[in-house]
């Protein structure tokens, strides 16, 4: 309350002082495609006065009347100015031009730039799809969460995996949003790739658990991936075509320059390779997405986007087993421009994940069934009060239904019983200003409120004791409230620029999260159980704090970033010894509950001109937990926790055709528990464990070299070549351990370590047809 | 289904892995413990005479015999007094002879050893006999694959948890199969028990144990370690925490047939 209260009080104290000011707003595209650019800069020229455009490419500057140079920027374009005579409110568009359309001999020179420096952002990570195109990633398929992975503070969940860990966070602690629309599970093919097509992206955005008000419902990170809106200037067909899959996209205007539409698609093909094989022969795999977005301009005012992604993977064995699972997300937007200070969007999102698993083996055949939707509406608006303020609020209400594992079967051998599906909705609003105190300090501050209800069913609502055993039961109704969690996450940061270039920043955020992932394997699984908080399972929450450096040299052609972080954790979740999972009436009891604490310290030094470019980033960390009935109730490491991390990431532009790329990691081995005896039980060798993930997985490292070819180039035609190897001098990491006794000396029991992909070479085609 | 063989099956997917993974035999430094005591105790209904074994933990690296605990005490008794002690009859086998083993009754096994008292109670489960053996064959991809199916009768209106080992040829196999009446409670059992490799001609003989809820607990988390738990963890045995292993009061049945 009393944030809000000095809040209020700064809000008002900069109105009353308000002079007679006029606002220049509009909206920054690209000049090639009239996509809309995120993140632009548009400055007076003598740098006293700015603003950076939003999601939607709009900007609203306000300034004393008077004569001004405006400067539009941002990098990788080449830079606007123009010239105003501000005595009344000015609406202007503008667009700026990709530096590669400049002729070779004009000396190319990004724009240099020290917002980093100066903006409240911590802990934030950007990447724009095409920065990673020469990277070189497994099997040739571009993917920006793997490349994510690469940023300090981000770790990979495992060998090929698209899988993160943030900060300290489990996998489901990273809120990952495609067009506002929640994707619950981004991996296909069991991890191996992510489920985002960079070929229809247009930024990401990842904040390590400092993300301003506006977005809620994960403790670690939230990973926000917006879709390109589809050229609306002239039709495009692009693609790629890759060892594993293939691309496709399609976009152009719907009418010129007022609307636009994109479809874009990906398949692999990996299971044509196997119906070849004698003994895969009847194996199915493979997955596709399948990207859809249109938008319209209905007036100058007024905007409306519709965008989809439809993806799933299916895996099978002739008849007699298949598993498919996919996500579903569909968002409807309505851009509005109240006025040239006050921009609105309202949204309708739908998401949904599901998975099947069926069985057939003669009369006996059954299949699993686990689904999950949700329907959320939020209106978010933005202020643009003045040059000091700029405020964000807005509400979003969201239903959940989770449907857990139901087991379906026609066979009367076995009896089904009904699980039923259990809904809940959740409440939020929100406000968070940015503000410039003084030159040097900014800060951004604000809360979200947010509530979580647990809806009735019509069926048993259990609760149970400390040992698991069913406590009570009581039956709610359709729609009646069984349980309702309130939470205020405050979140503040602050940021003093000593100097032009460099700055130190601090930050506080709250996070609370209603949905938890339960995972009892070594890797993320598709069917892996989702459930949001109950009456028995509480909201998880996290407090943060960071405290950074951030430098930038040489004209902003060099930037050192240093964060560090402090993180504690309340209600996080684990499965009793020995839990019984899938298809469980009674679950929750299966469940255990404690804290968790993290901590660590992030460095990244990037050389962002020239002919090599690249990054060095590590990561100095730890993660420990405490639950009550493991380990003893005492500390120990989360699965998550590891010690190091390096990557290395080096582009080097050979010519204007030839570009090559490397890229190094480095990480200490995840936490597991091995054996620390055996003994013998029926006969048979068992192991004894003692302490909970005090063992580790062997060090991992890799190098990946790449070379990208650019083929063509002509107004009509683009396309190019890129050649890859992954783990170039094969060293074999280990994906797991497991312990057996030797086959041939019963009494003598040995380690066995599995390797994935050693030396995996890939080449890909890619096109444009302009 | 019981889940854990759906995991099993899952497992399949994993076989494209197979593709491209490679395995090693590798040199693992791993932490030891001090020595701790296994108790493995069974009291088999229709029979009066039962044993208990005794043995040691050992480290992983060790390559001797499981060692056998000699010098323990060990008796029991049921819920309706009748007691008895075990004699050591070598190498860490404790038998007892004209004992009886009934229905509904629970045992409280107590075992001293080095001056440490570990106790564990069973409840003798109702009866449920294996009627016979039906084998199923599929066609899994060109290949015939036999899974024998166990045929019995459960129990309606009471939870009954089963054991099954099956031996081939004579050869006992490896692994932990277990059957509950979550889905099928009161009906024919129509589950397979996987058994790989089972060919045309082969002897297969399965031995089906009724067992109560904690040797079945037991025996599942057990089971669980074997495969890619992310944290295995010692399975909750009726000794409490003091010590690994398990006592099972149980019905025992068992059928033999040829493989055709």
């Amino acid at each position: 309350m009393k944030i809000i209260f000095s809040f209020l009080l700064a809000l008002t104290a900069s109105i009353s002082f308000a002079q007679q000011k006029y606002t220049i707003s509009g909206k920054i595209k690209d000049f090639k495609n009239g996509e809309e650019i995120i993140g632009a800069s548009v400055k007076t020229s003598d740098n006293q006065f700015g603003a950076v455009t939003n999601e939607y490419g709009f900007y609203s500057l306000t300034l004393p009347e008077g004569n001004y140079t405006i400067v539009i920027s941002y990098f990788g374009y080449e830079e606007i100015r123009f010239d105003v005579v501000l005595n009344q409110n000015i609406s202007k568009d503008a667009q700026l031009r990709d530096e590669s359309n400049q002729l070779e001999e004009v000396v190319v020179k990004s724009t240099k730039t020290n917002d980093n420096i100066k903006n409240t952002e911590m802990g934030v990570e950007r990447i724009n799809p095409k920065e990673i195109e020469r990277i070189p990633v497994l099997l040739g398929e571009k993917d920006i969460v793997k490349t994510m992975q690469l940023l300090p503070g981000v770790k990979s969940a495992g060998e090929g995996s698209s899988g993160f860990y943030v900060r300290g966070g489990a996998a489901d602690q990273n809120l990952i949003l495609l067009d506002e629309a929640v994707v619950y599970n981004a991996s296909h093919l069991l991890g191996f790739f992510s489920t985002f097509n960079s070929d229809a992206i247009k930024d990401v955005t990842l904040f390590k658990g400092n993300q301003p008000s506006n977005y809620g419902g994960r403790l670690a990170s939230v990973m926000d991936i917006k879709m390109k809106d589809g050229n609306n200037k002239r039709f495009n067909v692009g693609g790629g075509i890759g060892l594993i899959a293939s691309r496709l996209s399609v976009e152009g205007p719907i009418v010129k320059e007022k609307g636009s539409f994109l479809i874009s698609g990906r398949r692999t093909y990996a299971d044509l390779f196997l119906k070849a094989t004698k003994d895969y022969k009847k194996t199915t795999l493979y997955f596709y997405d399948l990207n859809l977005k249109a938008n319209y301009n209905i007036s100058k005012k007024d905007r409306i986007y519709l965008s989809g992604y439809f993806g799933r993977d299916v895996l099978g064995f002739d008849n007699l087993f298949g598993l498919n699972w996919g996500n579903a997300t569909g968002t409807l937007r309505w851009n509005r421009i109240i006025s040239d200070k006050l921009f609105s969007n309202t949204s309708v999102v739908y998401s949904s994940y599901d998975y099947s698993f069926k069985i057939s083996a003669n009369d006996l055949s059954f299949k699993i069934l686990s689904k999950i939707n949700d329907i959320n509406l939020k209106q978010d608006f933005q202020w643009f009060i003045n040059n000091n303020h700029k405020l964000k609020f807005g509400v979003n209400a969201v239903h959940h239904q989770v449907l857990p594992g139901q087991l379906e079967s026609e066979s009367d051998l076995i009896q089904v019983k009904k699980l039923p599906k259990s809904p809940s909705l959740e409440l939020a609003a929100y406000v968070t200003n940015d503000h410039q105190i003084t030159k040097k300090l900014s800060a951004t501050y604000g809360v979200r409120f947010t509530t979580l209800s647990v809806l009735g069913n019509g069926s048993n609502f259990y609760t149970y004791n400390s040992s698991g055993a069913v406590a009570g039961s009581r039956t709610y109704n359709n729609w009646q409230f069984a349980k309702t969690y309130f939470n205020v996450e405050p979140r503040a940061a602050l940021s003093f620029a000593y100097n032009e270039t460099s700055s130190i920043k601090a930050a506080y955020a709250r996070n609370v999260q209603n949905m938890h992932t339960l995972s009892n394997s070594t890797s993320a699984s598709p069917t892996d159980v989702i459930l949001f908080s109950s009456i028995n399972i509480k909201p998880e929450v996290a407090d943060q704090v960071s405290l950074g450096w951030f430098k930038n040299f040489k004209d902003g052609a060099y930037e050192l970033n240093v964060e560090t972080y402090y993180k504690s954790m309340l209600n996080q979740i684990d499965y009793r010894n020995g839990a019984d999972i899938s298809s469980n009436e009674y679950l929750e009891g299966q469940l255990l509950y404690g804290i968790g604490r993290a901590y660590g310290l992030e460095l990244i030094f990037r050389k962002k001109q020239g002919k090599l470019t690249g990054w060095v980033s590590y990561t100095l960390s730890k993660t420990e937990r405490k639950i009550d009935q493991i380990n003893n109730g005492n500390w120990y490491n989360a699965k998550q926790d590891r010690t190091h991390d390096l990557s290395v990431v080096a582009m080097y532009e050979i010519n204007k055709k030839l570009s090559l790329s490397a890229l190094f990691v480095f990480y200490t081995g995840n936490a597991v528990t091995f054996p620390t005896g055996k003994y013998v039980v029926n006969g048979q060798t068992h192991f004894s464990y003692t302490e909970r993930n005090a063992d580790r997985m062997p060090n991992y490292h890799r190098l990946d070299i790449g070379l990208t070819w650019y083929t063509k180039n002509t107004a009509k035609f683009e396309s190019s070549w890129n050649f890859s190897i992954y783990n170039v001098y094969g060293r074999q990491n280990a994906y797991t351990i497991t312990f057996r006794e030797n086959k041939d000396n019963p009494n003598q029991t040995e380690a066995v370590r599995t390797a994935l992909f050693r030396f995996v070479p890939s080449v890909t085609y890619n096109f444009k047809f302009k | 289904m019981k889940t854990k063989q759906l995991f099993k099956i899952t497992g399949v997917i994993f076989l494209f892995l197979g593709l491209i993974s490679c395995e090693k035999v590798i040199d693992l430094k791993l932490k030891t413990d001090e020595q701790r005591i296994v108790v493995e105790g069974y009291i088999t209904k229709g029979e009066t005479t039962h044993q208990v074994h005794i043995t040691k933990t050992l480290n992983f690296n060790e390559t001797a015999a499981y060692p056998p605990v000699e010098d323990a005490i060990v008796t029991i008794i049921d819920n309706e007094g009748n007691a008895g002690v075990f004699t050591h009859t070598g190498n860490g086998i404790y038998e007892i002879q004209g004992y009886a083993a009934v229905i509904g009754r629970t045992y409280t096994l107590k075992i001293l050893s080095g001056g440490v008292t570990y106790e564990a109670k069973s409840t003798m489960p109702s009866e449920v006999l294996l009627d016979d053996i039906f084998i199923l064959t599929y066609d899994l991809g060109g290949t015939q694959v036999k899974v024998p199916i166990p045929l019995y009768v459960d129990i309606a209106g009471e939870k009954n948890y089963y054991l099954f080992e099956p031996s081939v040829n004579g050869e006992k196999k490896g692994g932990i199969r277990l059957l509950d009446d979550q889905y099928m409670d009161g009906l024919s059992n129509e589950r397979p028990v996987f058994i790989s490799d089972l060919k045309v001609g082969d002897t297969l003989k399965i031995v089906m144990h009724c067992i109560d809820y904690n040797a079945y607990k037991y025996l599942f988390t057990l089971d669980q370690n074997t495969g890619s738990v992310a944290a295995p963890a010692n399975p909750e045995s009726n000794f409490g925490n003091s010590a690994l292993g398990y006592f099972s009061a149980r019905v025992t049945s068992e059928k033999k047939v040829i493989v055709q």
